[in-house]
């Protein structure tokens, strides 16, 4: 399937991906209204990043509609959703952050747009699988290093590699996108070995080591992410897409279970060995006994969330900037305080129905590679939205990391529409049924 | 066709992904509805920056003049307007950094709009619109205030005022010396606090005063509860040890004028009217200290008036031991001793009196109006405590109706009004001058109001607030 071609002659309408782009223009236009109406300065270029939106979103539309008529047509709409409720929400909240996200947007579009045009795409990375690691060691390398850069300033959670102040990358961002690359060809090649070894005969048949091979790096590299970088929701997000993909490659219940386990007790360990560890713990399970030691966001965010009710305050009309950087990884708080619990929901539905979009697309796709890099990709963006979320909401202990397409975050941006940018594309050469 | 993943992976993993996600719509809802309004009560900076921006109601007087209300300054944020600070001791404060107080703190809820909101407002609530505070409606008459304000101050002095609606026990004007300016409170919270005058004292519920000779109708009330006092029989009971004298274990008792001695014997109401110090210890040496205590606490004594949340002081009798020593006892019957006893204690005795025994409940706020002027709650006069018989009250009353004609409180009777009253010259030992007391019902028939004025340290009660009383009961009752 990968020799389909191009053919310019076939553009197609797609009135379907069309019409479903119209709410998340139409909100975003009102939304950015609203925030003028209050501010009361009328200005024309404040309407930016929403007219780019819609122009993006347009362009996008009309290449896939020349290019790529077949492409899945209900992912963009929802990610124009996405990306239009966090462009409105960084303008109220931020307005001096919305131009780099709306530049950070851009480039994603772009990014993404090449990505579903680019033919070869999967099968290059099945056919360079090692290769891709060494580009996921430096980033993994320049992002530890930033983090001991960071602890020398008192900042020990800082994972920005600033190149000229402007513009930041956050080297841990394209490293998912690498991982589930690598993960997804290195399982989809070994499949045989794990759908045929035996765990009782775990001493004994040396494929057993090829099995491991994934499961201690993995595990590796979320402990070093949780101890060296202190960064636990990219431990969590790394070592869940590792199971997603474990599970997906091998169907085999008792190897996720045994590197779930695996994972607990480094966790366990980690949790007694190191202070900070416990600390966060400590904060999230009674945040009001810990405000000074990381229990002080939490309970802004609590009393934000309180405070929007059912239905929220009105956009502009609450008070989330008490929530310290809100912007970024509390914007669902933000979300909830000013669009309320329903605001919230609403949210969670568009990921609901992005996750079921992107399992579709999976399930369709034409071989196991591409089914694993899909399945992947979609299950690494719901499960970032989830641990945030989750985070936020005081069902797990706090983590920074942002909220897919939402959250203010320039390199997540740009990851998470290149992300999309693949999964178009495996959806690409199916006619849709 | 190359390998393909089964399609119940696939499933098995959504169901995962759909159960977390349900998780955390609940976890929003958990926070956001179920546990909000818990969470409210603890987010103090939501509630300081509310209370910044709240479009606070308004505290009006019967006449619906406004005496306090909230405007907005440039920055949009709220400043309280008293146009009539006098009423600081009623009104109270509203500030930022110093809380509330009076009617501010009390009504606090009705005024920010959290309480009294109609039942429809609830999709209102849900949307978040800008809550307007409900109006509260007192009972005072700015009229009748302005005149209490203006006698006190001629004055200069330091002392209370009590204007009250006999039968009901609402308020038509209180005052209180020294005062602050509510509008400036907040600028001098910290000196005000300080000030050895105790400017923020409402004098007329919190002072607490030796009563003197007004304290006389209440032990009357109790001789007669306790049949002790015939109206019929001759007082003093027991006769003058000497001219004005009489000693209880060798102290002397002695009339505050000669004119009970120089009209002695006479019969009950003379007794109050004349004032006779003789006459009154005597009563309450024949109650004994249960029967004093027992009457005290029928007129609410040892217990904070309910005063629509207002702070007010407990009026004492004295301790067991000085009551149980027989001067001490003699002593409290005609109002000195270690009594300790609140005007608006005083105001409420005289409402009993005037109102065939029952003893009101004191109020100030009839109303709670929405800004729109729909009444959102109406509060009726209610009764206190029942200190006395319809027949005692009526001799109390013949008592102090003759006390008003033709004894020492005639100087509080207007021109053309009758009225019954007491005087009372506090005597406080030492070089202090003494407190002037002087309470009243008017008119002497069928009594529409209670005046009672304390000034301290002013001199005889007959000289310096009987004349005030006069002045407001003739303001009160004009036609």
């Amino acid at each position: 399937m990968s020799s389909y071609r191009l053919d310019p002659r076939s553009f197609s309408w797609r009135w379907r991906e069309f019409l479903l782009l119209l709410p998340p223009f139409l909100l975003t236009g009102a939304g950015f209204y609203s925030l003028q109406l209050q501010r009361g300065d009328l200005l024309v270029e404040r309407y930016w990043p929403a007219i780019a939106l819609v122009v993006g979103a347009l362009l996008m539309h009309l290449i896939f509609s020349w290019l790529a008529p077949h492409a899945d047509q209900v992912m963009l709409p929802l990610v124009t959703m996405m990306n239009g409720l966090g462009l409105l929400i960084i303008e109220r909240l931020a307005s001096n952050f919305t131009v780099r996200q709306t530049v950070a947007m851009g480039i994603g579009m772009a990014l993404c747009t090449a990505l579903v045009l680019w033919n070869d795409g999967p099968r290059f990375a099945e056919r360079y699988r090692y290769t891709l690691i060494l580009p996921g060691i430096f980033l993994l390398v320049v992002g530890l290093l930033l983090s001991f850069a960071g602890s020398e300033v008192g900042d020990p959670g800082r994972s920005v590699l600033s190149i000229t102040g402007t513009f930041g990358v956050q080297p841990s961002e394209p490293l998912k996108l690498l991982l589930v690359l690598f993960l997804a060809s290195f399982l989809d090649f070994h499949r045989e070995k794990f759908q045929t070894v035996r765990l009782t005969r775990l001493f004994t048949d040396r494929r057993w080591l090829w099995l491991f091979i994934p499961l201690v790096g993995m595990w590796g590299i979320s402990m070093i992410l949780l101890i060296l970088q202190r960064d636990l929701g990219a431990a969590l997000l790394f070592f869940g897409i590792f199971l997603v993909l474990a599970y997906l490659a091998t169907n085999r219940k008792d190897y996720v279970l045994l590197s779930l386990l695996l994972f607990v007790a480094g966790g366990f360990f980690a949790y007694h060995s190191f202070g900070y560890v416990a600390q966060r713990f400590a904060a999230w399970l009674d945040p009001w006994a810990n405000a000074d030691t990381g229990g002080f966001q939490l309970i802004e965010a609590l009393y934000a969330l309180a405070n929007g009710g059912i239905f929220g305050q009105g956009l502009g009309q609450g008070f989330p900037d008490f929530v310290p950087i809100v912007h970024s990884d509390f914007i669902i708080i933000a979300i909830g305080e000013e669009l309320g619990v329903a605001g919230i929901i609403a949210v969670i539905a568009l990921y609901i129905l992005f996750l079921l979009r992107g399992f579709h697309v999976a399930m369709r796709a034409p071989d196991s590679f591409e089914q694993l890099v899909a399945g992947g990709l979609i299950s690494l963006l719901s499960l970032q939205a989830l641990i945030i979320m989750a985070g936020c909401l005081k069902l797990m202990p706090l983590t920074g990391i942002t909220l897919p397409f939402i959250a203010y975050g320039g390199t997540s941006l740009v990851t998470c529409y290149m992300m999309l940018g693949l999964m178009l594309r495996i959806s690409r050469d199916r006619v849709e049924v | 066709m190359r390998y393909q993943i089964p399609v119940r992976a696939f499933q098995n993993l959504a169901m995962i992904f759909l159960a977390c996600f349900m998780l955390i719509a609940i976890g929003a809802g958990y926070w956001g509805v179920v546990r909000a309004s818990e969470l409210q009560a603890r987010d103090l900076r939501r509630q300081i920056e509310r209370e910044l921006k709240l479009d606070r109601g308004r505290i009006l007087a019967t006449d619906n003049s406004v005496m306090a209300e909230t405007v907005f300054d440039d920055e949009g944020l709220a400043q309280r307007v008293y146009p009539y600070p006098n009423l600081a001791p009623v009104l109270g404060y509203w500030t930022f950094r110093y809380g509330k107080g009076g009617l501010e703190a009390a009504y606090d809820d009705y005024l920010a709009g959290r309480r009294g909101q109609r039942g429809l407002d609830v999709f209102d609530e849900l949307m978040h619109e800008p809550v307007i505070g409900a109006d509260i409606v007192t009972t005072i008459r700015p009229a009748l205030q302005v005149r209490a304000d203006e006698l006190l101050d001629e004055l200069g002095g330091r002392g209370a005022i009590i204007v009250m609606e006999a039968n009901t026990g609402r308020i038509l004007a209180l005052a209180s010396r020294p005062t602050y300016d509510p509008n400036l409170y907040a600028e001098q919270a910290e000196a005000l606090v300080v000030d050895e005058a105790q400017p923020t004292l409402n004098r007329a519920t919190q002072g607490l005063y030796t009563p003197g000779s007004v304290f006389k109708i209440l032990t009357l009330a109790g001789a007669l509860n306790a049949d002790l006092a015939p109206p019929e029989a001759a007082y003093p009971q027991q006769p003058y040890d000497a001219p004005g004298i009489f000693f209880v274990e060798g102290f002397p008792i002695r009339e505050g004028s000669d004119r009970p001695y120089n009209n002695y014997p006479f019969d009950l109401y003379h007794a109050l009217s004349y004032s006779s110090n003789v006459t009154f210890a005597q009563l309450a040496l024949a109650l004994g200290p249960d029967g004093m205590r027992e009457m005290a606490r029928t007129f609410g004594f040892g217990e904070e008036i309910p005063f629509d949340g207002l702070p007010t002081a407990a009026s004492e009798l004295g301790s067991d031991a000085f009551l149980l020593d027989r001067v001490g006892l003699a002593n409290t019957g005609y109002g000195q001793g270690q009594l300790l006893v609140s005007p608006l204690e005083i105001a409420l005795v005289t409402a009993a009196v005037a109102n065939g025994g029952i003893m009101p409940q004191p109020q100030i706020v009839q109303q709670i109006r929405s800004r729109t002027g729909d009444t959102l709650a109406d509060f009726p006069p209610r009764g206190w405590k029942r200190p006395m018989s319809e027949g005692v009250a009526a001799e109390v009353r013949q008592a102090m109706i003759v006390s008003g004609s033709e004894g020492f409180a005639r100087a509080g009777a207007p021109e053309g009004i009758a009225v019954g009253g007491k005087t009372g010259t506090a005597q406080l030992g030492g070089d202090n001058e003494p407190h002037s007391w002087y309470t009243a019902f008017a008119p002497a028939e069928g009594p529409q109001i209670v005046v009672t004025v304390i000034v301290e340290n002013a001199g005889a009660g007959g000289d310096v607030a009987a004349p005030i009383a006069r002045e407001l009961i003739r303001t009160a009752l004009a036609p």
